[in-house]
Parts: C-alpha cells; structure tokens; sequence
C-alpha cells in the first residue's frame, strides 16, 4: 500500500485500536510502530479513553428535592411519548387519497365508447 | 443532599422490600441511587432541568417494573438501562430546541460550579473539555460513547438499550470516536 493511504488508514483504525480494543493487522503495527504522528494520535485516544471513564463520577449532583418529587408521583401515569399520528403515515395517506380521487376522476371523464 | 450511602447487602434487602411494595424501602433507593442515575442522565441530555425529569421518570418507571426485576443484574444496572430508555425517550423534547453553541454549552457553564479539591487536578481541564466535545456529539454517537466509554458497558449492552445491532453500535462509536477528536481539536484551537 502507497505509504501515505497506508499512514491514513492507521490513523481511521487507531481509534478502535485505542478504544475497543481491536488488534491491528501486523503491517498496521509495523507502521505504527514507525510512526510519530501516528503514535502521538494513539496517545490522544489513550488520554481521551482514560478520562471518559473518570467522567462516569457525576460533575453535577441531583437537584435538591428529587427524591421528594419521585415519591410523590409514583402513582400518577407515566409520561407517554407523543402519540399523535406519525407525520410519515399522514403523508403517505394524503398521497393515496390524492391518487385514488385523481383515478376517479380520470375513470369519470373516460368517454364512453 | 448528601444521599444515604447503602451497602449492596443492604441493596439487596431494600430491593427485595421494594418488590413487596414498601415505598420507604424504595425511597431509600432513590436516595441513595439519585446522583448516578441523574449523572447518567446529564450525559445523555446535557440538560439539567430534562436530566431531572428523566431521573424522576426513570425511578417511576422502575418503581413500577420493580415486580418484573429478577435480579439478573446490580440493581443499579438495570436502574441505568432504565434510565437509558426514558432519556430517549424525552430527548425528544430537547430536540426542538436549537443546538447550543460551544460558547453556552450548560456544561461549560456550570464547569466551574461545585468544584472540590479533588477535582482541582490536572485533569480538570481536559475533563471539561472532554464534557465540552461529548455535548457536541448528536444524541445518537454521544449515547454510545456514555455507555460504552463513560460506563463501561460492553457492545451487546449498548445495542440492546439502543435498540441497534452491535455493529451498528461499533460504526456509530467508530464514527463518535473520530468526531470526539476533531472536537476536541477545535476546542483547543479556539483557546
């Protein structure tokens, strides 16, 4: 591979490499291995990786009175997504029924033979 | 609000009295589980006042399917499924609004609120800025990188809460992975 497709190609895999875990095919690390930038992009993921898992400790705590708030609504219904009809289906409906008028109309205006 | 610390033996018992349906078992749950479960879902919305209406709609929820629970998984875990569920649920919501800019991300802005030595380290700055970068994530990658990155859940778990196949869920983190870095990048370009 033309070294420059093959430095591009580490560099979209480092990613997964770093962060999932994934084994990079032996040329890959051989050109890893060779390669500063490369190697400065495996640092960067490895920095991003360690510090995503110390964000799972919350910056922010709970507002104040959640607990209050659970406790008082534990019987009330729950919140429903919006139910209303799907913008996909009133489409589609408007198009059958335009189709469907426009054949009658055609049907009615046929002369009769 | 300081919440209660319970010990998982204690978990346990409370979980299993809350199955019964004693509400102060259950309160004491929501108690202690309230900050995780409200800091998983500021992580998914990046909204204070939507991540407490999910954290509040996730322990109804879980109030209610309590009976169902079998105790497969940490209690805490199915908490955060949970959670999870309801946050796209109501992310819905926030779609309406217009996506904030970097400058009055709320997180950013709330950076340097609560601060406490322990987290007056080195890697306070990149930490904001990590947060900063995720913000910007769309809802879809910046999910995936939560679970998988932030929680530590493995791809079956993600696809399974997303409703997604693994390898969807591994593209979409591929692609939030490399979106992370050009953020971070024009993050620090811009400081």
């Amino acid at each position: 591979m033309n070294p420059r497709l093959q430095h591009e190609f580490v560099k979209w895999r480092i990613p997964e490499h770093v962060m999932g875990g994934r084994a990079l095919r032996a040329v890959d690390q051989n050109h890893l291995d060779g390669c500063l930038r490369c190697q400065a992009e495996a640092a960067n993921y490895r920095t991003i990786a360690r510090t995503l898992r110390s964000m799972r400790d919350p910056d922010e705590k709970a507002p104040p009175g959640l607990v209050m708030r659970v406790m008082a609504n534990l019987s009330r219904p729950l919140t429903e997504p919006h139910r209303g009809p799907d913008r996909v289906v009133v489409v589609a409906s408007v198009v059958v029924v335009a189709a469907a008028m426009a054949l009658l109309g055609r049907h009615r205006l046929r002369p009769v033979s | 609000m300081k919440a209660q610390r319970v010990e998982p033996d204690e978990v346990e018992e409370l979980v299993a009295r809350a199955r019964e349906g004693s509400s102060e078992a259950f309160e004491k749950l929501v108690d202690a589980h309230q900050h995780e479960v409200f800091g998983l879902a500021m992580r998914l919305v990046v909204d204070r006042e939507l991540a407490a209406d999910v954290s509040q709609e996730a322990f109804i929820r879980a109030w209610r399917a309590l009976p169902n629970f079998r105790g497969d998984a940490a209690f805490s875990t199915w908490l955060h499924r949970i959670t999870v569920n309801v946050a796209w649920t109501l992310n819905k919501r926030k779609a309406r609004h217009a996506a904030l800019p970097l400058e009055e991300s709320p997180e950013l802005a709330d950076a340097g609120r609560g601060s406490d030595p322990v987290r007056a380290s080195e890697n306070t700055e990149l930490r904001e800025r990590l947060a900063l970068a995720l913000n910007n994530l769309n809802p879809a990658q910046r999910s995936v990188v939560v679970l998988k990155d932030v929680y530590g859940w493995t791809h079956n778990e993600v696809a399974e809460s997303l409703g997604i196949t693994v390898t969807a869920t591994k593209v979409r983190l591929h692609r939030a992975h490399l979106k992370l870095r050009e953020q971070l990048h024009e993050i620090e370009e811009k400081r």
